[in-house]
Parts: C-alpha cells; sequence; structure tokens
C-alpha cells in the first residue's frame, strides 16, 4: 500500500510543461550558469569595458559539467532540466 | 531564440516587449532618444533642454570655479536627478538594486562633476589634465588601493553609461556624414581587423594553442574588444577560462592606448580627424577609444600645431569603431561558430548555428546612435549653416551633446573603477605574446591607413 501511494505521488507530482524547442537546450538546464551579476564576477575584466548585459553576448552562459562558456540554444545528452532538479546547482553570485 | 523570442529557463515563451527591456543596449537606445526627443520637442516649441544640461564653462582661478557652480548648483542638483532616474529605472530592469545602485551613481556622478571642472580649467591641457585621462586614473587609484565594498560597485556600469553616450553622439553627426565617410571607415577597418585577427590566430596557434582561444583572442584583438571576445567565445563554446583570459588582454592594451595613441598622436601632430581614425581602428574597446579619442580633440585649439576640431577627433573615432568594426561582430561570431563546428575538434556538444546569430548578437545600441542621426537631420532640414550655428546648435545641438559629455565622464571614471590592475598577472605568456604581435601589426597598419592610404580624407573630416 505505502508503495503505491508513493507511486501515486509520484505520478501525480507537478512537472513544469517544457516547450519542445527549449526543452533540451542548455537555458533550461539546471548546470547553465547565465545570470549576468554571476558571469560579471566569474569572468574577470567582463565589468571593466564590456557587460554580461549586453546584446552580443545574447544568453551564454557557463556550463558546470563541460566547463565551457556557450550559446543558451546548445544541447547535450547531459543536460537535466532545471525545474525538476531537487536543488539547483547553479553558484550565487556572492 | 532572439532577444524578441527567448525563453524561461522552463523552456517556455516569453513575452517579445520584455527583449526590448531586457538588455542594457535597449535602455541607452530607451534613454537616449528620449533626451533627443524631448529636446526636438521643447526646440519646436520655442523652448531648449539647455537648463537641464548644464556644464562647467571655462575658467582661470578656482573661486571663479567655485562661484561658477555655486550660480549652478541647483541645476547639477537636477542633472543628477535626471540620470539617477533613468540610469535607475534601466538597472531595475536588468536587476541591479536600487537601494545599491542609487549611492553609487551619486559617488560617480559626484566625481564627474570634479572632472568635469577640472577639465575646463584653462591650463588643464598644459598639465595633460584631461578628464577622460583624470578620471581613468584616479577610478585605478581608488579601485586598486582602497578596499570598495561590494554594494558600491553596481552604479560602475562602464558599457550602460558609453552606450547611451553614443546614441546621444548620433544626435550631433549628420546622417548625411555617416553615408559619407562610412564606406571609408568600413573598409580601413575591415583591412586592419582581418590582418589583425589572421595574425593573432597564426601566432596563438603556432605557440600551440587552443584554435578556440586562438580565435577568442584573435575576435578581442581586431573587432570590438571585450564585447567581440564574449560573443565569440559564447558562439565557438570556448572554454570558460578563454574569455577572461582574452578580456584581461583587452583590457590591458586598451588602458595603455588610452595613454599611448593621444600621446604619440600629438607628438607627430596629426589632424583630429586622422588621429580619431588611428584611435577607432587601433584601440581594443568602445569606451576606452572615446576617452582617447575625447583626449586628443581637446587638445584642438589647446595645443599648438593640431588642426582640426575637437569633435572630428570624436566623429572619426565612432564611424571607425561603431561603423566599420563593432556592427560586424554577429557576421565574425557565425562565421566562426561555423568553422568551429565543421573544422575544428568536436566538444561533445550541439550548437544551433543560423543566421539568427547575426541579429542576436548585433550591438543593438548602434540602431539607436543611426536613428538619432536622422531624427537632428531632419529638423536641420532646411536650416541655412549661419541659421544652423544661431539657433540651432546653441538650443539643440549643444544641450544634447553636454548630455553625452556627462554620460562619457561617468563612463572614464567607472573604467578606472572596475578595471583591477592585479587580474593583468594571471594571463599567461603564450597568450599575451600571440596578443601583443596583433596589437604591435594593428597599431602600425591602423597608422599607415589613417596617416598615408586615407589620410587626406581623414585629414578634412569635419570641417
Amino acid at each position: 500500500l505505502a508503495s503505491s501511494a508513493s507511486l501515486l505521488r509520484l505520478l501525480l507530482k507537478p512537472r513544469p510543461a517544457l516547450a519542445p524547442a527549449a526543452a533540451r537546450s542548455c537555458a533550461s538546464c539546471v548546470n547553465f550558469c547565465d545570470a549576468p551579476a554571476l558571469l560579471e564576477s566569474r569572468i574577470q575584466g567582463l565589468r571593466s569595458m564590456g557587460s554580461a548585459h549586453s546584446s552580443v553576448r545574447a544568453g551564454d552562459g557557463i556550463c558546470l559539467i563541460h566547463d565551457r562558456y556557450l550559446a543558451a540554444d546548445c544541447s547535450c545528452s547531459s543536460h537535466e532540466p532545471k525545474l525538476m532538479s531537487p536543488m539547483r546547482r547553479v553558484p550565487t553570485a556572492a | 531564440m532572439s532577444e524578441f523570442q527567448t525563453a524561461k529557463a522552463d523552456g517556455a515563451p516569453v513575452p517579445a516587449w520584455k527583449g526590448l527591456f531586457a538588455k542594457e543596449d535597449w535602455w541607452a537606445i530607451w534613454i537616449g532618444l528620449g533626451l533627443v526627443l524631448v529636446a526636438v520637442a521643447l526646440f519646436a516649441s520655442g523652448s531648449s533642454i539647455k537648463w537641464l544640461a548644464v556644464s562647467p564653462q571655462k575658467w582661470s582661478h578656482l573661486p571663479e570655479a567655485f562661484a561658477q557652480y555655486g550660480q549652478h548648483a541647483g541645476q547639477y542638483f537636477a542633472l543628477f536627478i535626471l540620470w539617477a532616474v533613468l540610469f535607475g529605472l534601466g538597472s531595475v530592469s536588468l536587476g541591479i538594486r536600487l537601494t545599491e545602485f542609487l549611492p553609487s551613481f551619486a559617488f560617480v556622478f559626484v566625481v564627474s562633476v570634479i572632472l568635469y571642472f577640472i577639465g575646463q580649467w584653462d591650463q588643464a591641457s598644459k598639465y595633460s589634465l584631461e578628464p577622460p585621462l583624470v578620471g581613468l586614473g584616479l577610478g585605478l587609484l581608488i579601485s586598486n588601493t582602497i578596499p570598495l565594498p561590494k554594494w558600491l560597485e553596481a552604479g560602475f556600469r562602464v558599457e550602460f553609461y558609453i552606450k547611451t553616450g553614443i546614441v546621444l553622439l548620433g544626435a550631433g553627426l549628420p546622417f548625411t556624414l555617416i553615408i559619407w565617410a562610412g564606406p571609408v571607415a568600413i573598409v580601413q577597418a575591415a583591412i586592419v581587423s582581418l590582418v589583425t585577427f589572421g595574425v593573432i590566430y597564426f601566432v596563438a596557434t603556432k605557440l600551440g594553442l587552443d584554435r578556440r582561444l586562438a580565435a577568442t583572442l584573435g575576435t578581442g584583438g581586431a573587432v570590438c574588444g571585450v564585447s567581440g571576445a564574449i560573443a565569440v567565445a559564447g558562439a565557438i563554446g570556448a572554454k570558460k577560462e578563454h574569455a577572461p583570459i582574452a578580456i584581461t588582454l583587452v583590457v590591458f592594451w586598451a588602458v595603455v592606448m588610452i595613454f599611448l595613441l593621444p600621446i604619440v598622436s600629438r607628438a607627430l601632430q596629426l589632424p583630429t580627424g586622422v588621429a580619431g581614425a588611428w584611435i577607432g581602428t587601433s584601440e581594443f574597446a568602445d569606451a576606452a577609444g572615446f576617452a582617447a579619442a575625447q583626449t586628443y580633440g581637446g587638445y584642438a585649439g589647446n595645443v599648438p600645431g593640431i588642426s582640426g576640431t575637437a569633435d572630428a577627433a570624436v566623429n572619426a573615432f565612432t564611424l571607425m569603431k561603431v561603423i566599420g568594426r563593432d556592427i560586424w561582430i554577429g557576421i565574425w561570431a557565425l562565421v566562426l561558430s561555423i568553422i568551429a563546428t565543421t573544422r575544428w575538434e568536436s566538444t561533445g556538444i550541439q550548437s544551433k548555428t543560423g543566421a539568427g546569430e547575426i541579429w542576436r548578437r548585433f550591438p543593438k545600441f548602434v540602431i539607436g546612435f543611426l536613428i538619432a542621426s536622422a531624427i537632428i537631420t531632419i529638423v536641420s532640414r532646411g536650416y541655412s549653416y549661419a541659421d544652423y550655428r544661431k539657433s540651432l546648435t546653441p538650443a539643440l545641438i549643444a544641450p544634447i551633446q553636454a548630455l553625452r559629455v556627462w554620460a562619457f565622464t561617468f563612463t572614464f571614471f567607472s573604467i578606472g573603477l572596475t578595471t583591477r590592475i592585479r587580474d593583468f598577472a594571471g594571463v599567461g605568456p603564450k597568450p599575451f605574446y600571440a596578443f601583443t604581435v596583433g596589437v604591435v601589426v594593428n597599431v602600425v597598419l591602423g597608422y599607415l591607413l589613417s596617416t598615408q592610404v586615407f589620410g587626406s580624407f581623414w585629414s578634412t573630416f569635419g570641417q
């Protein structure tokens, strides 16, 4: 009975509705850091004569899995949706 | 995705209009064009924004400067409120806390007032006390000797200020001049960009550096500095340490060039238009280039032997850097991302390379710059040159340009405040050598093109 209840809870657990095109992209991955404040703290010199808020950056960010600076519409087999993860791994700027 | 069709973290689409307030490029357009339109509306109704666009006048003795400030203290306060509201709105929209931005901006504004007054001293040129150089030097001194609290950095928004200033600058540049001189700037900049990129990429790969790092270094040196490096690093999927290396080198050489290019140009007594074109070809960042160009423009009429106007230096620089180099970043990113995907080693990551890259990475503030130029060109249509000088310049053009100088002054001080000299030590020798070879080629080629190949064009530019 207990296992049936936990199965039911799992089935009824609300999940985010993912748009097909963006569902697997880096933008929706928990391992992708694209917050401007975070990028400006991680990429030294960026604030000096550039900005993480500029158009040229588009939605690029840092991938914690591949250790690369990537466009937001990239994808890979390690994709892990943000809202489905129990906790966010993305570090904060502070 | 584009700025109009972006997505939330869960993949759900974001409304298109939100994209127009999500980047500082768009905020620079709204602020800059908003000010231009208000100025035009007031001018059309027989009034002017010149009360608000207050700026210090020439003075000889310190009591004169204090008296001048005392007479206009209310106007300076109103100007502070104007900028604080406009930049504050933009900053909040970008996710910066207003409680942190406002005190920080107040600090930037107060120091900028002092810098502007220093620049208006009639002996300032004699002692090289131009506001860009003093602002940069003071900012460097403060940020590298005094540990500033984190919250105080919220108002040091170099790019936000410079982009707003560039949009305002468009109002002082006739659209016909952009059409006339733009192609020359594009040809000259294209030659230098391609050669510089090729040299840096070649030397970097010969030294054994990763091709993605070589490309990021090359674009940082050849196209648009920090913006070029960050845009291409993302487009080609560079390692996360590549962009900081390229950006650090760009900032280092950009700071060196702020001082070096005006000094050498002054020694060679280059006309202001020629020096502006050279700075536009050989500086690495917009903000740094404006500091150098405005410094050199300040020599016109103050230093014997330097012909041309102050505006010619800034305008030639703008055409060369913004029209000749900046607007092509999307194409560079697209081409390099295709090469990275098809020719270089796989990273295990799938990227969607497409023509949308060009618009996605287009520096949108340039649109505001062009619209501002078109607006003023239309407004001034039908005026004779004498009438233009008599009525349009003092009531409309000059106040907008005064606001532009304020935005630039905030920029110059903020560059110093955000540049950490200790960061320069973290770059390895190989990237430094590769980038430095490119710098030498860039500066020499830029000089030859500006003074020899296109010298006659730039020496009469703006006259």
